[in-house]
């Protein structure tokens, strides 16, 4: 929806104090630009990758002369690390990690404000991910860029973001600095969540996260708290109220009962 | 203990227009009753291709050869077609990676369950369904006997990954193998299968391989580890020598790799291993890691690259490692030998 890909029901989107909806997507797309999570179907297999990474700036009439464009590839290739030969390479003869890169650099060249990151690196082996995550953050230091990041592997989340937002069902159940949130965590949800984590550490067993198994269905979501079937804490007005996301200290969050 | 599985000398070849790919060169292990053996390596390092030779469903373009390749003392080489039929299902299973594709969306949950019981057992279609219902309560479904009509588009991840682990216990079998169980599930519903499966595993003293790539459920759930890389099982060791003493470089570096949550400290940058997994094509020599290795020295690329044992079950193959290794003080030496 950010992207304005989708359209919005209720409710508005800011960008740079702008409303999302009296801008034009060309204008959009100058702010705020995607990483998708898979790079074998977000690049288009029939163009070259000096194409592909050059789209966003043919697509705004923003290119210049051909030459002034070429260097522009050339720099924002070497600045997400891809060596300027594979210019004219395709994408299937690139691996996982450099079609995310060719994907990072199409997302910069236009030097937007905000990049959207949907699970940057769930496609990546490990080894390469650790690549990606480190040209992620270097980037956010160099360009001063804004990620949004999309994940659910909250040791990549501890290790990037600044501050995150944990949803349920649709809805933000807490939202705070990431020290924070992972420290302690308000949230009954927010705080299965931290357990389920599994660090590589043989010493410690399976954790125990009290969730019972059904993930609720979206369509005919659980009345009150969409997660009180789950929540060990439930009690009667957990069932019949919404909770609504409120500040509590330096956290929203939306929890009749938080956890403190 | 006694021995389920053995396996020595692995090879799998894959015959493609291109050339030969190795997939899987000259992998050796054992599996215990009651135990859990973990594969561990990125996509393409062959632990897939290990466990589909184990259970001769490899593709057609496939060969495999090996010097011994017994399940219960049976031997699996020379087995034919009904001989692995029998043994498939009844006597190891496999659990997949994907439980959206290898359900079938065309019959309902109840339908997949029964056929294969039914495939080997003579069972009324009544004792069949009772025995599904008792193992779908067993992986933790509630409600089974109404789950049984519905198909598996109707059913969440979560669930759908319950079934098939109730689909490879139909028939009792003695050993699992289960790849990448949980990686298609959210971080809470991984947890709570790989409990599960933990559970089941001991209660029917199963003997379990695991195949992923994540070093946190490798961690929580094995007891033995074999690291692989480029077909070929560059470390083994019990669960504690791999984590607390990792030899091999490229074993090291996968630990370096990922951040973890109260250690590594937000921000800094992680350790990662330059350059990309080679594809195991044609003629092979030396080490594979070396050219991503930075302890690659001119010796890495003489023709063979052994594995060095340096007591029963605890092996790597590279000539440049250097840690100091004894035997953790406390830790019994039980392990088997591994190759």
């Amino acid at each position: 929806m950010a992207l304005g890909l989708e359209k919005i029901t209720s409710g508005e989107i800011y960008i740079g104090g702008q409303v999302i909806s009296s801008l034009g997507s060309k204008d959009i797309a100058k702010r705020i630009q995607p990483v998708f999570q898979d790079p074998y179907s977000s690049l288009n297999p029939r163009k070259s990758i000096s194409k592909i990474i050059s789209l966003p700036l043919r697509a705004l009439g923003v290119a210049g002369t051909k030459k002034e464009l070429n260097e522009l590839i050339d720099e924002t290739m070497e600045t997400v690390g891809l060596p300027p030969r594979l210019k004219y390479n395709y994408p299937n003869q690139l691996s996982g990690g450099q079609r995310q890169r060719v994907a990072v650099a199409r997302a910069i060249i236009m030097r937007p404000d905000v990049v959207l990151c949907d699970e940057p690196t769930s496609a990546l082996d490990v080894s390469v991910q650790a690549q990606i995550l480190n040209m992620l953050m270097e980037l956010r230091r160099e360009l001063n860029l804004t990620y949004v990041l999309i994940s659910h592997d909250l040791a990549v989340v501890e290790h990037i973001a600044t501050k995150v937002a944990v949803m349920y069902l649709g809805r933000i159940v807490e939202e705070a600095e990431t020290e924070k949130i992972f420290k302690k965590p308000c949230h009954p949800y927010t705080q299965a969540l931290m357990e389920s984590v599994l660090t590589p550490d043989p010493k410690l067993g399976l954790p125990e996260t009290h969730l019972g198994i059904a993930y609720p269905n979206p369509i005919d979501p659980p009345s009150g708290c969409t997660f009180h079937p789950r929540c060990r804490y439930a009690k009667g007005i957990c069932h019949s109220d919404v909770p609504e996301l409120t500040r509590d200290g330096d956290c929203l969050i939306a929890c009749h009962y938080p956890l403190s | 203990m006694t021995t389920l599985l053995e396996v020595q000398e692995l090879n799998v070849d894959l015959h493609l227009p291109a050339g030969t790919l190795h997939a899987v060169r000259g992998v050796s292990f054992n599996v215990q009753k009651g135990e859990t053996l973990s594969l561990v390596g990125e996509s393409g390092c062959g632990k897939s291709m290990t466990a589909l030779a184990v259970m001769d469903l490899l593709p057609r373009a496939a060969t495999r050869n090996a010097k011994i390749l017994k399940f219960e003392g049976q031997d699996l080489i020379s087995a034919d077609e009904n001989a692995m039929a029998t043994i498939r299902g009844s006597g190891m299973a496999m659990i997949f990676q994907e439980p959206m594709t290898s359900l079938d969306p065309c019959y309902t949950v109840g339908n997949q369950l029964v056929e294969a019981i039914r495939e080997h057992q003579s069972m009324t279609l009544k004792e069949a369904r009772e025995r599904a219902v008792f193992l779908l309560e067993k992986v933790g479904i509630t409600g089974s006997s109404s789950r049984l009509k519905q198909y598996p588009h109707q059913l969440s991840g979560g669930l759908r990954q319950r079934i098939m682990i109730a689909m490879g216990l139909m028939c009792g079998p003695s050993f699992i193998i289960a790849d990448e169980p949980t990686t298609a599930l959210d971080v809470t519903i991984q947890a709570q299968i790989l409990a599960l499966l933990k559970s089941i595993q001991k209660e029917f003293n199963m003997g379990l391989i695991l195949i992923t790539h994540d070093l946190g459920v490798v961690a929580r759930m094995a007891d033995r580890v074999a690291v692989m890389y480029c077909g070929q099982i560059v470390e083994t060791g019990n669960i504690r020598e791999i984590f607390e003493n990792p030899l091999h470089p490229y074993t090291k570096g996968l630990m370096e790799c990922i951040p973890i949550p109260g250690k590594t400290k937000p921000g800094q940058e992680l350790g990662s291993i330059p350059g990309i997994v080679p594809t195991p094509i044609g003629d092979l020599w030396g080490c594979s890691f070396r050219n991503r290795c930075n302890l690659s020295e001119p010796r890495c690329a003489d023709k063979d690259m052994p594995l060095t044992e340096l007591w029963p079950g605890r092996a790597y193959r590279c000539v440049t490692a250097f840690n100091k290794v004894e035997p953790l003080s406390g830790e019994e030496l039980v392990c088997p030998k591994m190759y």
